[in-house]
C-alpha cells in the first residue's frame, strides 16, 4: 500500500514537474491577491501589520480554490482514475497521494516566499516559524477539502466555480483558528491552542476525505 | 416501515391519505399561533412591538437548523442503504431549509434594525446561520449541476453528509472567533429570559412551522415522484 | 478428494441489464467466456457494446443481473484475476512521455516492460503522448497487454474497438497476440466493427438498439 502511495506520488510529481509555470502562476496569483490588499486599504504601515497575517491567509485561501478543481479533473478527463480503480488499490490511496504531492506543490513555494511576504506588509521576521507552521497546518487541511470538493464536482457544469462554493464555507474553521493564532502572536499570547486546533481539524479532515474522496471518484467513474 | 415505504407508489398512497389531514392542521396551528402572537401577546417592555419578529425568526431558526440535519440523516440512508426515498426527501428537503434559513437572516436583520440601530451584526449566531445558508445553497448548486439530472444525487449527499459533520465544528469555531474579537457592545450576552406569555405563541408558530414544514416537504416528494412517472411513461412510449 | 470449482472457472454474465438516465440501453444480455475464450461484441453505434464492456470492468453498475466467475459473484474492481480494460481514453497523461507513461502502469501493477517491441512503439517512446497520432495512441495502449508478469494469472482482457485505427499489419499483430493469449488460457472480450479473429471462431454476441 505504501508503496503504491510513492508510485502514484511520483507520478504526480513528474507530472507537475512537467508543467512547472502552473506552480510559477498559482505563486503569482497569491502575490497579486495579497497586493491587492495595501492597494484597497491605502499604504499605512500600521494598518496592514493589524491585519498583516489576515491578509496572508485570505490571499492564501482566494489563489488557492479555483485551482483545487484540477485535481483531479485532468486524470478524469483523460480516463486514468478508472484505470487505476484496476491496480487492486483503493482509490483512496491515488486520492491521498494525489492529495499529497498538490499540497506539497502549492504550500512549499508559499513558505518559500513567506518571509518576503512578511517583510513587505510589516510583520515581523521573527515570527516566520510561527506562522509558516500554521499556514502549513491550514493549508493541509484545505486541500483535503478541495479533495473532497474536486472528487464531488468531476464531471459538472462549472466545476471551478462551484468547488470554491463547496470549499468556502467548510474551510471558515481553518481560516478562524490560522487568523487567531497570528492574532495570539501579535498579542504575545501563546499560539499552541490554535496550532493544536488547527491539528484537531486537520486529522477529522483526513479521516472524513479519504472516504469521502473515494466515493466521489467512484461515482465519478460509473457516470463516465 | 423503513421498508415499507420503499415502495414508492406505497408512499404516494399514503401521503395522499395524510397530506389533507396535515395540511388542515398545519394552517389551524399558524392561524392561531398568529393570532396569539400578533394580537394576543404582551409587548416588550424595550422592544416593543419589534418583539414579535421573534414569533417568526426563532421557529424559523429552528427549522433551519433541523431541516440540515434530517437532510444528512436522509443523504446516510440513502448513501448507505440506497433508498429511493431518502434521494428524494433530501432534494425536497434541501430548497424548503435554504428558505427557512433565508427567512431567519432576513427576519434577524429587520429585528436588529429598530433594536440594535443596525441591519446587520457580525455575531456568532447570525454568522453561523449565514454558513448554514451556504451549506444550503452548496448542496442545491451541487445537485443541479450536472447535466443528467440524477447524476447529481450522490456527489450532494456526501457533501450533505460532510456538512452535518462539519456543522458543529463551523459553529464552534465561529463562537469562538466571535467571543475572542471583542463582542459589539449592542449585543447582550447571556440567555434572554422570556416571559411566559410570550413562550405559548412561540411554541404554536413552532409546531406550526414544523408541520407546515413536513407538508411541504411532502408535497414536493410527491411532485418529483409523479414527475418520475410521467418521464417513465414518456420513455416508454 | 471432490473439488467442487473448476480450476478455470468460466466468467458468465446471466441477465445483465443496464439503466442509464432512465433509459435501458442493454437488456438481459446472457454469455459466458471459459478460460482461454474469445467473445466478440458487435451491433450498431449506440448499442451499448462499450457500456457492456464497463460493466464486465466494474466501471459502471448493473442494473439488473449478475456476474459470476464460476460459482462465485464476480466483483470486477476486488478480484483477484487481473483486468486489462483498454478502451479510449486510455489513461496517459498527455505532457508525459510514452514510456514513462508505460513505466508507470507496469511498476503500478508490479510487472515488467517487455523485452519484444511488439507493437513497434519504439519509434515514437520518447515523444509526450499530446503529440501521438490517434493508432500510434492505440498501439501504445495495446502494448499495456505486452506487460510481463512472473506470477500472475492469465488476465482477463475487455477490449473496446481495439482495431479501430491500426493498419492491417498491426492489426495481425493484435490477433497474433489474442491467439497466444488465449492459448495460454486467458479470456479476451472485445468489441468490434471490423471483423477480429476471424479464425479463432469467436463466440459474437449480436447487441441491438433499444426502442
Amino acid at each position: 500500500m505504501i508503496l503504491i502511495f510513492w508510485y502514484y506520488f511520483k507520478r504526480e510529481f513528474e507530472i507537475s514537474i512537467s508543467q512547472i509555470t502552473d506552480i510559477l502562476s498559482q505563486l503569482v496569483f497569491f502575490i497579486l491577491i495579497m497586493m491587492l490588499f495595501p492597494i484597497a486599504l491605502g499604504p499605512d504601515p500600521e494598518n496592514l501589520k493589524e491585519f498583516g497575517i489576515a491578509i496572508i491567509w485570505i490571499a492564501a485561501f482566494v489563489s488557492l480554490t479555483p485551482a483545487y478543481d484540477r485535481l483531479f479533473s485532468d486524470d478524469y478527463i483523460h480516463g486514468f482514475i478508472e484505470k487505476s480503480a484496476h491496480n487492486a488499490q483503493p482509490l483512496g490511496c491515488y486520492a491521498a497521494a494525489k492529495c499529497f504531492c498538490f499540497y506539497l506543490i502549492t504550500a512549499l513555494p508559499l513558505l518559500i516566499i513567506l518571509p518576503f511576504i512578511c517583510l513587505m506588509i510589516g510583520i515581523n521576521i521573527s515570527f516566520y516559524g510561527e506562522i509558516a507552521l500554521s499556514l502549513a497546518l491550514g493549508m493541509f487541511g484545505m486541500t483535503l477539502l478541495g479533495g473532497i470538493a474536486s472528487s464531488l464536482v468531476l464531471g459538472a457544469r462549472r466545476a471551478a466555480i462551484l468547488g470554491a462554493v463547496l470549499i468556502l464555507p467548510l474551510s471558515l474553521p481553518i481560516l478562524i483558528f490560522g487568523c487567531m493564532s497570528g492574532l495570539a502572536l501579535s498579542e504575545d499570547l501563546s499560539m499552541r491552542p490554535h496550532i493544536f486546533m488547527l491539528l484537531a481539524i486537520d486529522l477529522c479532515l483526513v479521516v472524513m476525505a479519504l472516504p469521502a474522496m473515494q466515493a466521489g471518484l467512484k461515482n465519478a467513474i460509473e457516470n463516465a | 416501515m423503513f421498508d415499507y415505504f420503499a415502495n414508492p407508489s406505497r408512499f404516494n398512497r399514503a401521503v395522499k391519505l395524510v397530506l389533507p389531514w396535515l395540511e388542515i392542521i398545519a394552517f389551524g396551528f399558524l392561524g392561531y399561533g398568529l393570532y396569539l402572537a400578533l394580537l394576543n401577546s404582551p409587548a416588550d417592555y424595550q422592544q416593543g412591538d419589534a418583539v414579535r419578529i421573534m414569533y417568526i425568526h426563532v421557529p424559523a431558526a429552528w427549522i433551519a437548523l433541523s431541516s440540515y440535519l434530517l437532510l444528512g440523516i436522509c443523504a446516510f440512508f440513502f448513501l448507505i442503504w440506497r433508498h429511493p426515498l431518502a434521494e428524494i426527501a433530501a432534494s425536497a428537503i434541501a430548497p424548503i431549509g435554504a428558505g427557512f434559513s433565508a427567512l431567519t437572516l432576513i427576519t434577524g436583520s429587520l429585528w436588529g434594525k429598530p433594536i440594535w440601530g443596525v441591519w446587520w451584526v457580525w455575531d456568532g449566531r447570525l454568522t453561523s446561520m449565514l454558513v448554514l445558508f451556504f451549506f444550503f445553497i452548496g448542496y442545491l448548486a451541487l445537485s443541479n449541476a450536472f447535466d443528467q439530472s440524477e447524476r447529481g444525487a450522490r456527489p450532494a449527499a456526501i457533501l450533505a453528509l460532510i456538512g452535518c459533520i462539519n456543522l458543529p465544528i463551523v459553529k464552534f469555531s465561529v463562537d469562538w472567533w466571535n467571543t475572542l474579537h471583542q463582542p459589539a457592545s449592542i449585543m447582550r450576552s447571556g440567555g434572554i429570559a422570556i416571559d411566559s406569555s410570550m413562550l405559548s405563541p412561540l411554541f404554536t408558530l413552532f409546531i406550526a412551522f414544523q408541520l407546515f414544514f413536513i407538508v411541504i416537504v411532502l408535497m414536493r416528494m410527491q411532485t418529483v415522484l409523479n414527475n418520475r412517472k410521467i418521464e417513465s411513461h414518456i420513455l416508454r412510449g | 478428494m471432490l473439488i467442487d470449482q473448476p480450476i478455470k472457472p468460466d466468467l458468465t454474465l446471466a441477465n445483465i441489464s443496464v439503466i442509464r438516465g432512465q433509459k435501458l440501453i442493454i437488456d438481459k444480455v446472457c454469455f459466458s467466456v471459459p478460460a482461454g475464450g474469445i467473445c466478440v461484441l458487435q451491433g450498431p453505434n449506440g448499442a451499448g457494446k462499450t457500456s457492456l464492456l464497463r460493466v464486465i470492468a466494474g466501471f459502471l453498475p448493473n442494473s439488473a443481473g449478475v456476474l459470476m466467475l464460476g460459482a462465485h459473484l464476480f466483483s470486477p474492481l476486488k478480484s483477484t484475476l487481473p483486468i486489462w480494460y483498454i478502451g479510449a481514453p486510455y489513461g496517459f497523461h498527455p505532457n508525459l512521455s510514452a514510456r514513462k507513461n508505460l513505466v508507470q502502469i507496469a511498476t503500478m501493477r508490479g510487472l515488467s516492460l517487455p523485452e519484444e517491441d511488439i507493437f513497434h512503439i519504439n519509434d515514437f517512446t520518447e515523444q509526450p503522448i499530446r503529440t501521438l497520432s490517434s493508432g500510434q495512441l492505440q498501439r501504445l495502449a495495446l502494448s499495456q497487454l505486452c506487460l510481463q508478469s512472473s506470477n500472475q494469472s492469465p488476465a482477463l482482457w475487455l477490449l473496446d474497438e481495439p482495431n479501430s485505427a491500426l493498419d492491417s499489419s498491426h492489426c495481425l499483430i493484435l490477433e497474433t497476440l489474442i491467439e497466444d493469449h488465449i492459448r495460454k488460457g486467458g479470456r479476451v472480450i472485445a468489441s468490434a466493427h471490423q471483423t477480429l479473429c476471424k479464425h479463432l471462431s469467436p463466440e459474437i454476441i449480436q447487441l441491438e438498439i433499444l426502442k
